[in-house]
């Protein structure tokens, strides 16, 4: 970068950076960023990266250091930085470290520190008290095995979050291999996954769509080790069988399903977050399992869902590798930090419209289509009592008459209508004629009917919150939102993946989200659709008569 | 100054010098120049006031004071080489040798001569090498014992004497001399006796060896002699250095320092931005002792996201600017100095507010500590100027990019102004206070000394290379679809106000980032701005085109806003036929009136219902008024006075009743099994059910009979149902004449 140019970046009091996109010097920026910065908003012109502390360490566990960021801060910023917040940012990538977790010959775990104050001050804390064990010497103390994880939990709250040096256990050594016929590993999973096993354990956040089931495939062909997979659901557990199958070396007979109707444990093992958190007469049943194998690497998909009760056994697994895959990291409940000291850091991530760019992912038009109520409507919703009032408007039949419209108009294109009250998906697939998927649907049936909607049997589907997540349907142009959950950013962004397969015609998919005007409908809405429109996909609101004559 | 013959007084001595001499002399004791002093004499006389000779002594460094402190214990007049002996050993040289080579003796007396050069400038001193003057308010200054020593003794003992005297001493007595060593007075009761016998105490031991010597009736001093010879030569506890220490410290890239100290100011604009307009939105009221409350404070501080001191800092900053100040009496608000200000560029809005600081009478960071209130009397401080300015120029003096520890610029400081901090702790205490506040303003960035020092001590405005380091402002935004607007610097002021009407800034820095939302949209309709008119002034301002969502947005707020409309009226017209009503409002009284057509068919009015129904008349209709429910006002009532009272007459009683009456009560009296039988017949019927008629005599001496159907018996009371008008009546039974079955 020139000295006289002004830089891409703009660093703001607040430890956000703005990235503007069309800046010579944007992509070099961005590289040189990425390492310390989160990548938080991304729309068209102006990608928005914040300082967290979280972020830095990331760095520092990478190897970098505090002189390295104030440089590269320096070097691209446009305007001078705020001297405040370079002091800062050094004196929170400099408590990275102070505290190592490493292995000691004679004492097994121990905690060491390279600043006597520091052991003195988080030794002081109740938490950490009956986590660790003697004092070794002035600088060490004993650390109890067991709790190498929940250690770690209490240090990063306590913002002496610790280096974890003290390695993994190979597992049990088990020959898997990539079997590359009729296929090739992308450039982005061969980086997601080698980016994951040079970090040693974390997360790797990629788009839907993008194969996170390939990157998985990828790092379990690198650890060759046995391998415990948790994902969501048992539809989700078969089809990561039938990938594993077809990417890898692996047989059907080395794959096993741990569910609520098979219990097979195999050098690799499938099983879902619902059977491992069952209770019962107060005891995890099914906690045997991370124990019933040498395991080398453990995986957790969709690792924003992951059950506040499976972290707590992530934290006995400390001694494994593991690693998350996710296509959004935000919490509804703020764990972030615990995926972060548990699982591990961000290994590995990219803004969504760069995969997109790359061809990967089939870009989508999506539109917010306003109805607006009847007069009868209208005065039900008012005098509605608060706790209704979302049902009455996501429910209502002028609604429900639109959604019946958009669906005749995209005739013929292999379409999903998606919503949350099974009564009102009862009627539109009564009007329609249409297959119904619901909590109710047997696997069996479910599978039955993706996979017509997958041959092109069928081209329409209405399905319920049950098909939200990990349902493979590459065929699919138009999604149809009726109503979801009360505006969780996660289900928006899922939703919108499941159209976001590679097309093999280039066409754009279409997602219309029907929204009642005036109502909380409408709020929630645009909650939702703010996160898309931060990921870069831009929304047209448009009234109801318009979007359905428009083309 | 050897002129044709010594100069006898000050003012003589002051005569001889030039020109430039004077001006000198007025430019480092600037308050003899206010009020002008007329000529010579009564310029000398001026500067040996007391009050002038003390600010001046306040202005020398520690060696020039010394100097002066010995030429006080010295006689006047004196010469430089008495002076230079006396001062001699407190020059020892750096190897602690007590020899000293001829060069070094040569370097000392150089040292004293400037020192005494010096004072002669300031005229605090006058007269030539052989005969110099002290201005005796200067010797009076450092009375009573000028270097702690006592005045000359008249028979002073030799060196050999006061060593072998001291020889003799015991360990008390040495404690005595040693307690009297710096400062040399001391209480003894019968002082000019105790000599008289030497056994009974160390001090009449001392006395008589001639150690001490009674100065009265209860003082002792130690003669100057024996301390000196004690001092081995030392003038003072604490060695006092010929020249201050040197400031060093490593270098840093001066392009750097340069730039980190511009966004330090820059932020500190912008943060000085935000406390303007918090105290706009919700004034601070001053506290009754002056100051502002500490919660006041701390929530300004939390609005920064900073600490309580930095926003203290910056209020004291402001109000020293001029760019805050008191209201009349709504608290503290931003004054119309800030609003000019605001629109000035950031080299200019920097200078003032630097300058205003250099120049506070306050030191702003007693505000901050504990009890101080920001704006408050606490940090009232007259020396604090000359501290900034002494303290930083020192600074300045070690050269820009140097990195500097402020615990050495203290002790630089309190070598180069003794008097202005008290004791050299307090010197490292302010210095750090001091070096923390020039690090926020940009005088000091990353611990270094950065370019903006120099130029701004002397007076002078940012230099070009520095003010290319302030960004120009942009006029422009991205808009994009996440409905936020981008700046990507720092907004022009005008754009920023109007931008902060149509959406909500969400973060602050050199660019800024602003949300749209239902709300803020809303805000600008309400201010006065129509859908149209925000999206002219967004395609007008952006860089992008604006996102659909957003035009969509502002579509839809207008389309809500004003829907309703709410407005006040006194009383109103409604009509079927709208042409009446146009009429009406042709009346020549329509304006005093009031009348506003509201809709088709109403038209309003800001006057009484009665005088509009006037106007109606006149105007040839035939209203009828309706009352505040509506209702159709009935033809107003005739007037009528309210009822004659009129005292009732007293109906006389019927005379066969009371004939009754008596009878029956007598009858009762008489027989008593009459009532009993009745109560029995009345038991009967109301166990039964069955309808009696009861005779009973009531309170107006009536007898009534009824036919009852008794409920119940109680208490001297029946409770009965008529039977033909089911009303319940209660009777006392006393009261009761007859009782029949029916």
């Amino acid at each position: 970068m020139s000295a006289d140019a002004p830089g891409p970046l703009v660093v703001q009091s607040d430890k956000t950076l703005l990235l503007e996109v069309d800046h010579p010097d944007a992509e070099a920026c961005r590289i040189a960023i990425a390492p310390f910065a989160e990548l938080e908003r991304a729309p068209e012109h102006i990608h928005t990266y914040r300082l967290t502390p979280l972020g830095l360490w990331n760095a520092r566990a990478a190897g970098h250091d505090a002189e390295q960021v104030v440089d590269t801060l320096l070097t691209y910023s446009r305007y001078p930085v705020p001297n405040g917040l370079l002091v800062d940012v050094a004196d929170t990538m400099d408590r990275y470290g102070r505290l190592r977790i490493e292995k000691h010959p004679t004492h097994g775990l121990v905690l060491v520190t390279t600043d006597r104050p520091v052991l003195a001050e988080v030794l002081k804390s109740a938490k950490v008290k009956g986590l660790v064990g003697n004092r070794v010497d002035d600088d060490t103390v004993v650390v109890h095995a067991s709790e190498r994880g929940h250690l770690k939990q209490v240090l990063l709250k306590l913002g002496w979050p610790a280096e974890d040096l003290a390695g993994y256990v190979n597992g049990e050594a088990h020959a898997i291999e990539l079997d590359q016929t009729g296929w090739e590993l992308r450039p982005y999973q061969a980086q997601a996954a080698e980016s994951f096993f040079h970090g040693g354990s974390g997360v790797v956040v990629l788009p839907c769509g993008a194969g996170k089931t390939i990157v998985g495939a990828a790092a379990m062909a690198t650890a060759k080790t046995t391998t415990l997979i948790l994902v969501t659901n048992t539809v989700s557990a078969r089809q990561w069988r039938d990938e594993l199958i077809r990417r890898t070396s692996l047989t059907p007979e080395e794959i096993g399903e741990y569910s609520g109707s098979k219990k097979e444990i195999r050098p690799v093992t499938i099983a879902t977050y619902q059977v491992i958190t069952t209770k019962r007469g107060g005891v995890h049943p099914h906690l045997e399992l991370f124990g019933a194998r040498d395991w080398g690497l453990v995986m957790y998909d969709e690792v924003h869902l992951l059950p506040a009760p499976v972290f707590r056994m992530t934290a006995d697994l400390q001694a494994r590798r593991r690693l998350g895959l996710t296509a959004t990291l935000v919490r509804e409940d703020g764990r972030e930090g615990d995926v972060f000291s548990l699982i591990g850091p961000k290994r590995y991530d990219a803004p969504w419209k760069d995969i997109e760019a790359q061809g990967y992912i089939a870009p989508a038009d999506c539109v917010e289509v306003r109805v607006t109520l009847s007069e009868a409507e209208r005065m039900t919703y008012a005098v509605a009592e608060p706790d209704v009032r979302y049902r009455l408007a996501s429910t209502a039949d002028s609604k429900t008459d639109v959604v019946v419209d958009l669906v005749r108009k995209h005739a013929g294109q292999p379409t999903l209508v998606i919503g949350q009250y099974v009564d009102q998906l009862e009627d539109l697939a009564q009007r329609l004629d249409a297959a119904l998927i619901t909590g109710d649907t047997t696997v069996r049936q479910r599978e039955r009917l993706y996979e017509a909607f997958r041959s092109g049997e069928i081209d329409l589907l209405v399905v319920s919150k049950v098909a939200n997540f990990s349902i493979d349907l590459p065929s699919a142009q138009v999604a149809i939102q009726v109503s979801g959950a009360f505006g969780s950013r996660q289900e928006e962004a899922q939703r919108l993946g499941r159209l976001l397969r590679p097309k093999a015609d280039g066409l754009t998919a279409r997602f219309y989200a029907v929204v009642s005007r005036d109502t909380v409908d409408a709020e929630f809405a645009a909650h939702r659709q703010r996160f898309l429109a931060e990921q870069g996909y831009a929304y047209t609101i448009m009234d109801a008569e318009d979007a359905l004559a428009a083309e | 100054m050897a002129g044709p013959a010594r100069p006898r007084t000050l003012t003589e001595s002051l005569r001889r010098w030039p020109v430039d001499a004077v001006e000198d002399l007025l430019r480092s004791r600037p308050d003899l120049t206010v009020p002008m002093p007329r000529d010579l004499s009564e310029l000398a006389s001026r500067a040996t006031t007391s009050a002038s000779t003390a600010r001046a002594l306040d202005d020398l460094d520690a060696w020039q004071r010394l100097v002066a402190e010995a030429l006080a214990a010295l006689p006047d007049p004196t010469t430089l080489a008495e002076l230079q002996a006396l001062v001699a050993s407190e020059q020892s040289p750096a190897d602690g040798s007590t020899d000293a080579s001829s060069e070094d003796r040569q370097d000392q007396a150089a040292v004293v001569e400037d020192a005494v050069d010096v004072l002669r400038r300031r005229a605090l001193v006058w007269g030539d090498a052989e005969a110099l003057h002290l201005v005796r308010t200067v010797r009076e200054a450092f009375e009573p014992y000028p270097l702690g020593l006592a005045a000359p003794s008249r028979q002073a003992l030799d060196d050999a004497e006061v060593d072998a005297a001291l020889e003799a001493c015991t360990p008390a007595m040495r404690a005595v001399l040693d307690r009297l060593l710096w400062s040399p007075s001391g209480v003894s009761r019968q002082a000019d006796r105790v000599g008289a016998d030497p056994a009974r105490s160390p001090v009449g031991a001392l006395v008589a060896a001639r150690l001490l010597r009674p100065l009265d009736g209860d003082t002792v001093v130690l003669p100057r002699e024996i301390a000196l010879r004690l001092r081995a030569g030392r003038l003072t506890p604490h060695p006092v250095a010929t020249r201050g220490p040197a400031l060093t410290g490593r270098s840093r890239s001066s392009t750097l320092v340069d730039r980190a100290a511009a966004g330090a100011v820059l932020g500190g604009l912008d943060d000085l931005d935000l406390v303007a307009r918090a105290l706009e939105d919700s004034p601070f009221r001053p506290l009754r002792t002056g100051g502002l409350s500490a919660r006041d404070l701390s929530g300004l501080a939390r609005a920064l996201g900073t600490d309580a001191a930095y926003a203290t800092f910056l209020v004291e900053l402001a109000a020293a600017a001029g760019l805050v100040a008191p209201g009349s009496s709504h608290g503290v608000l931003p004054t119309a100095a800030y609003d000019r200000w605001s629109t000035r560029p950031a080299a200019e809005r920097w200078t003032l507010l630097a300058q205003a600081w250099l120049a506070a009478p306050r030191w702003f960071a007693r505000s901050a500590t504990n009890g101080g209130h920001a704006l408050g009397p606490e940090a009232e401080s007259p020396s604090a100027p000359a501290l900034r300015r002494v303290t930083l120029g020192l600074a300045a003096r070690a050269g820009t990019g140097t990195v500097l520890d402020p615990a050495d610029l203290g002790a630089a400081l309190a070598w180069e102004r003794p008097r202005l901090a008290r004791t050299p702790e307090a010197a490292v205490e302010l210095t750090r206070d001091l070096w923390r506040e020039a690090s926020w303003l940009g005088f000091v960035a990353l611990d270094a000394v950065s370019g903006f020092m120099p130029p701004l001590l002397a007076g002078e405005v940012v230099p070009e290379e520095l003010a290319a380091l302030f960004p120009e402002p942009v006029g422009h935004l991205v808009l994009q679809a996440d409905l936020t607007a981008v700046a990507p610097g720092p907004l022009r002021h005008d754009v920023a106000a109007d931008l902060r009407l149509l959406a909500t800034q969400e973060s602050r820095g050199a660019g800024a980032v602003y949300r749209f939302s239902a709300d803020s949209v809303r805000r600008a309709l309400d201010a006065g701005w129509s859908a149209e008119q925000a999206l002219e002034w967004l395609r007008t301002h952006a860089t992008t085109p604006v996102p659909q969502p957003l035009a969509y947005l502002l579509g839809d707020v207008a389309r809500r806003h004003g829907a309703v409309r709410v407005g006040p009226a006194l009383s109103f017209v409604t009509s079927e036929d709208d042409a009446q009503l146009s009429v009406l409002l042709r009346h020549p009284q329509a304006a005093a009136l009031g009348l506003r057509r509201l809709a088709p068919g109403v038209v309003i009015a800001a006057a009484e219902s009665d005088e509009l129904l006037e106007a109606l008349r006149e105007v040839g209709l035939s209203p009828v008024a309706e009352d505040a429910h509506g209702r159709g006002l009935p033809a107003p009532p005739v007037p009528r006075a309210p009822a004659a009272r009129l005292t009732p007459t007293p109906v006389p009683p019927r005379t066969a009743d009371v004939a009754s009456a008596i009878v029956a009560a007598d009858q009762r009296a008489a027989t008593a099994s009459t009532a009993a039988a009745a109560l029995d017949e009345l038991r009967v019927a109301t166990r039964d059910g069955l309808p009696v008629r009861v005779t009973w005599v009531g309170n107006d001496g009536r007898s009534t009979s009824r036919d009852l159907a008794p409920l119940d018996l109680s208490a001297g009371l029946v409770r009965a149902v008529d039977r033909t008008n089911a009303e319940i009546v209660t009777i006392a039974l006393s009261r009761i004449a007859a009782v029949e079955l029916v």
